[in-house]
């Protein structure tokens, strides 16, 4: 058969039929719906599996043995793990001295709290936060779309005190009967970002439903560094790091640990003043309001002359140090440098603690203290 | 035979033909008029009026003068000035009846055969109904009216030419060049032209009409592609018509699925797309049975149909004028291949039952009843004319006379786009909406603020994809000062509702979103929050809409049969579910659950589990009256077990009549459902108190609430009462 006769033949229909095929399959399924939703997912709920720190630390032992130790490493835990249980069985609280008792029972299915006046019981499915601050506790719930959505714990651990309210919850308000006598209500998309911030990988379905067995519950190495998985499949080729943290400028930096320490481009207006105590949480709005960052050469640049960002005093893969000393090199890098970048301070010696006036530790909440991190004269 | 018997039979048979044709044509304009009689409904309808009008004030680019971030130029910059003109001298009722005589008269001309003592043929008859069935929805004053009117000019013209066989036609090339200026200067598919140009010149009966030889056709697409070339846009219109025809040649399937763009081939399909089908099949039947020499079609012919089909796979705008094309070659091809046509209607009917003569027109006229009057699956509008209430301006013309807005807006389609460049409140400009960010190139970024939005991604955070996603930072790069969502978007609306964007309207098909914080808009913020607390949970109560429609809107198809279309209380309650107002939705649903609607009734379940979950959240446990009428009207019992870890004791101690007063509930008989309740126990208290606010009485439903919370306090339903429905009610 010649071309021109194959051509002119039912074979003709061929290619008809292909593309009938494929364009039916194409419309009638979500495949590019589905394609797109997975590109556009946060790379926290992605589907595919991150590698965990464990993997890293086949190459990167004593990296990963030390950060083992700090905070981004502990920071959220399942209800059930020992450690929890050992903390919070049988703590209680009580709002005031003739209010209501609550109290953590530890159970064969977990941990509960309960309140002497309520036939409620909340359980406790995720407690988040390392403790070196505070921990947290959750239980989750579903949403009739489908979706998980979580009930906030009214109480909180603190190192100092033990059991007491959680942040933002004020004695004077809260309510003597009912779920909101236990426990706050978070809605989807907020139990999806907290738990987000929280983890390496938190998976979700389809409907928005959180697989809590298969959490990765730590901000481990791929938070930060997001092309582990292609870095581990290149046997180790650290070309396959599209990103470098020693490459990108200050503001880039602490915009990325602003994704989850916040931002100041995403912080309320009123808030960014120096006498908001609401934004002492959090680090990156703070320094990014610093003169010390500010007037850094061109703070966009991702060589500037100098260096400012949260970078400079903290080595993430370890814990933070507590002696002050160690930030104080950082300040007189710049302020006793010779080439006199920043001005030496003109009330106290070079010797003195710069962090103690500068960056003092402020409460922001009844049993919660922070660094401030907007550098300046804190005025009396 | 003699003379003069012969004459007198060809005399007999001539007129028994021309009352055949005649009833023929009426019964053709009756069906056309059915499918093409219709409200205008197109959702950039309001965005072309305002292209038109920026040309009428001398704007040669109206695109860039309208929207907040266009460059480009437009190739169809004419195309909303005929609009614009007649909707401002004539209205929008007057267009809608000039729209379908057009069509009428375009019908009948095309259904006559050359030859006059010819019969009318059904299968001509039932293509055309199937083509302007297919391009219903272009049958609308925008420009795609336009590229349909150039699909079929271009297929007569050329095929002019192809009767004339290889000699040059001076006069055919300057008639069809010109038709293509126009088209390109009007229309958005002047590369179309080109297609049917093409296929006319080389498809259907290849051995009446020899194709045209090669070197002629080279040097007349030449001179259409210069025509056509002859807009602002220069060469680059055909460009533009190539994305909007196949635009994953340009993006990615999941964005123009994301978009809206991609068609999503649903079940039941619409009548749109069942006609383009049919049609597909019958082509592809009369391809097949085309046979010369015992050669079927040729390539060409397959690769032509398989063209179509993928344009209209490509985009849901391609479904009009493929349709059409399709009409005119099945046509074409059903004239050619008439062996037969020597037979006349009358001898081939006594050949065939006598039912069979009835059958074509029956089908055909079922066929157009039930798109004409909305019966039709998916369908989304019904006979009648004017402005459909999904494009009426006027409320969200009060609300934003009274804003003064400047830097953009963000619109979700062209519908938002459109009403914000006509209503212009202040300075503000919408930023963008899909076709046109398709033909700029910023199509995956509005797709990715639209699914930010929807998904609650406000901060700034990594993608799957490596890319940054969060929408607050982008909006504020942009200067969004107004968000202008369409009503039917419900997973925005859903998710705007806990962030700093708020609603300014609750009842209009595009709904105004302004910020917390913004003094332009605080105070009609503050009145938009009290109408919210008067429906949810105060003295209202929806009142059924006319049946014959409401404003510039006549919905014929309503006023005939008393029946008002039942979709817009349906879209009203979805919207009011998305905006976390469930009472207010079980309100609008009232007409909908009445009647036994499925998809009432199906919306009346999903809020029953969600008032459920409501009362779950506030007390630990939903209450029983929420339980049963969720059971009672098919919903899911391991759904339910999340709302209740009490289980099956929950419904140990329900009261006789219980049950009977929840299905009583659910088909909006209240007062059957109250009479199957004793005030003796807080389960029917509480059920009463719900009856009553749904009922739009307050004050009824706090006299029982406060009975069942004096009586009754330790109970799940006064604990309800307290906590979830009216905590003030102590």
């Amino acid at each position: 058969m010649s071309l021109r006769q194959i051509l002119n033949s039912r074979l003709s229909l061929l290619p008809l039929l292909a593309v009938l095929v494929l364009i039916t399959g194409l419309n009638v399924s979500k495949w590019p719906q589905n394609r797109l939703e997975r590109q556009l997912t946060p790379l926290v709920n992605d589907d595919r599996v991150p590698p965990t720190t464990a993997q890293c630390a086949s190459c990167h032992r004593e990296i990963c043995d030390e950060f083992a130790k700090t905070g981004h490493a502990q920071s959220l835990w399942p209800g059930n793990d020992p450690k929890v249980i050992a903390r919070f069985a049988n703590l209680e609280y009580r709002w005031t001295s003739d209010g209501p008792l609550f109290r953590y029972v530890a159970e064969d299915d977990g941990l509960w709290l309960t309140q002497e006046d309520s036939p409620l019981r909340l359980h406790v499915d995720l407690v988040m936060g390392s403790g070196g601050k505070s921990q947290g506790l959750v239980q989750l719930i579903t949403n009739p779309e489908g979706e998980t959505e979580m009930l906030e714990h009214l109480l909180a651990w603190y190192p100092s005190v033990g059991l007491a309210p959680a942040l933002g919850n004020d004695m004077k308000h809260f309510a003597t009967e009912g779920m909101a006598a236990l426990a706050q209500w978070q809605e989807h998309s907020n139990a999806k970002a907290c738990i987000g911030c929280h983890s390496t990988y938190v998976p979700v379905d389809h409907a928005g439903k959180i697989q809590p067995s298969q959490l990765i519950g730590t901000v481990g190495c791929v938070r930060c560094h997001p092309d582990a998985a292609g870095h581990l499949a290149q046997n180790g080729n650290p070309a396959a790091f599209r990103e470098h943290w020693s490459k990108m400028s200050p503001q880039a930096v602490i915009d990325r640990c602003g994704e989850c320490h916040r931002r100041a481009d995403e912080t309320d207006p009123s808030d960014l003043n120096s006498e908001s105590v609401r934004i002492v949480r959090f680090a990156p709005v703070g320094l990014s309001q610093s003169r010390c960052f500010k007037s850094q050469g061109a703070g966009d640049s991702n060589s500037p002359p100098v260096r400012l960002d949260c970078l400079s005093c903290h080595n993430l893969h370890r814990p933070l140090p507590k002696d002050t000393s160690v930030y104080q090199k950082v300040c007189s890098s710049c302020h006793y440098d010779e080439k006199g970048v920043g001005q030496p301070c003109r009330s106290q010696p070079q010797t003195s603690n710069c962090v103690s006036c500068h960056m003092p530790s402020i409460a922001t909440d009844t049993n919660l203290r922070f660094t401030d991190h907007w550098i300046r004269v804190h005025k009396p | 035979m003699s003379m003069s018997t012969r004459d007198n039979n060809a005399a007999n048979q001539s007129s028994e033909r021309r009352a055949t044709n005649s009833a023929w044509s009426w019964e053709l304009a009756g069906l056309v008029l059915l499918l093409t009689l219709h409200p205008i409904i197109a959702p950039d309808f309001w965005w072309h009026v305002s292209r038109g009008r920026a040309v009428w004030t001398g704007q040669i680019n109206p695109s860039q003068s309208l929207l907040a971030f266009e460059a480009n130029s437009d190739a169809d910059w004419l195309g909303g000035l005929p609009w614009y003109l007649l909707f401002m001298n004539v209205g929008p009722s007057v267009i809608c009846f000039g729209l379908a005589i057009t069509a009428v008269i375009m019908a009948n001309s095309i259904s006559k055969p050359g030859d006059a003592q010819r019969q009318f043929s059904r299968t001509r008859i039932g293509l055309l109904i199937l083509g302007f069935a297919a391009a219903r929805n272009t049958w609308s004053p925008t420009p795609a009216l336009f590229d349909a009117f150039g699909v079929i000019a271009t297929w007569f013209l050329a095929g002019k030419i192809r009767r004339r066989g290889g000699r040059i036609v001076t006069q055919g090339i300057l008639v069809l060049c010109l038709c293509e200026l126009i088209w390109a200067n009007f229309a958005t598919l002047p590369l179309v032209g080109l297609v049917v140009t093409f296929a006319r010149l080389n498809l259907a009966d290849r051995n009446r009409f020899p194709p045209v030889g090669t070197r002629y056709q080279f040097g007349l697409f030449a001179c259409m592609l210069l025509a056509g070339s002859a807009t602002p846009r220069g060469f680059l219109t055909f460009f533009d018509s190539l994305r909007i025809l196949l635009p994953w040649t340009c993006i990615d399937l999941g964005t123009l699925a994301a978009a809206g763009i991609l068609p999503r081939f649903n079940w039941p399909p619409s009548a749109e797309l069942s006609a383009f089908v049919i049609l597909c099949v019958v082509n592809l039947i009369l391809l097949i049975r085309k046979s010369s020499a015992g050669i079927l079609a040729g390539w060409q012919d397959f690769g032509c149909l398989t063209l179509v089909i993928l344009m209209v796979a490509s985009s849901t705008a391609n479904l009009g004028i493929s349709g059409l094309f399709l009409m005119l070659w099945s046509i074409e091809l059903c004239h050619t291949e008439r062996p037969r046509e020597t037979t006349t209607e009358t001898e081939l009917a006594m050949r065939r039952p006598e039912w069979t003569r009835y059958l074509s027109p029956l089908v055909l006229t079922a066929f157009a009843l039930s798109v004409g009057g909305g019966a039709w699956p998916s369908s989304q509008t019904r006979l009648g004319w004017g402005l459909a209430p999904q494009l009426e301006p006027v409320l969200i013309e009060d609300i934003m006379a009274e804003f003064k807005l400047d830097g953009s807006g963000y619109c979700s389609g062209a519908r938002e786009a459109g009403l914000l460049a006509w209503l212009r409140p202040g300075l503000i400009r919408p930023a963008d909406f899909p076709s046109r960010a398709l033909l700029s190139g910023r199509l995956q970024e509005h797709v990715r603020i639209g699914w930010d939005l929807a998904h609650s991604r406000r901060d700034q955070h990594r993608r799957s994809d490596g890319s940054f996603g969060g929408w607050l930072n982008r909006l504020r790069e942009r200067r969004t000062r107004l968000l202008l969502v369409s009503s039917d978007e419900y997973s925005i609306i859903r998710a705007l509702d806990s962030s700093l964007w708020k609603a300014l309207a609750i009842d209009t098909p595009s709904l105004p979103y302004g910020l917390v914080g913004d003094p332009s808009i605080s105070r009609r913020l503050i009145d938009v929050q009290s109408t919210f607390d008067v429906i949810e949970s105060g003295e209202w109560t929806y009142p059924k809409p006319p049946a014959s429609g409401t404003g510039s809107h006549f919905d014929l198809w309503g006023w005939l049969t008393g029946l008002h279309d039942r979709q817009i209380d349906l879209r009203l309650a979805r919207t009011l579910v998305a905006m976390k107002r469930p009472v207010a939705a079980l309100k609008v649903l009232k007409y909908g659950l009445q009647k036994r609607d499925d998809d009432a009734q199906r919306e009346f379940t999903a809020i029953q589990l969600s008032l459920a979950y409501r009362e779950f959240l506030a007390n630990g446990q939903a209450t029983c009256w929420r339980m049963c009428a969720y059971l009672e009207s098919g919903g899911d019992p391991f759904l339910l077990s999340r709302v209740n870890p009490a289980g099956e004791s929950a419904f140990v101690s329900l009261p006789d009549g219980y049950k009977m007063a929840a299905s009583a509930y659910i088909k909006h008989d209240f007062e059957s459902a109250k009479n199957g309740l004793s005030a003796s126990n807080p389960a029917s208290l509480f059920a009463l108190s719900q009856i009553s606010l749904e009922e739009g009485n307050p004050q009824q439903a706090e006299r029982w609430s406060k009975e069942l919370i004096q009586r009754f306090p330790d109970s799940t339903e006064s604990k309800a009462i307290v906590n979830v429905v009216a905590p003030n009610s102590k």
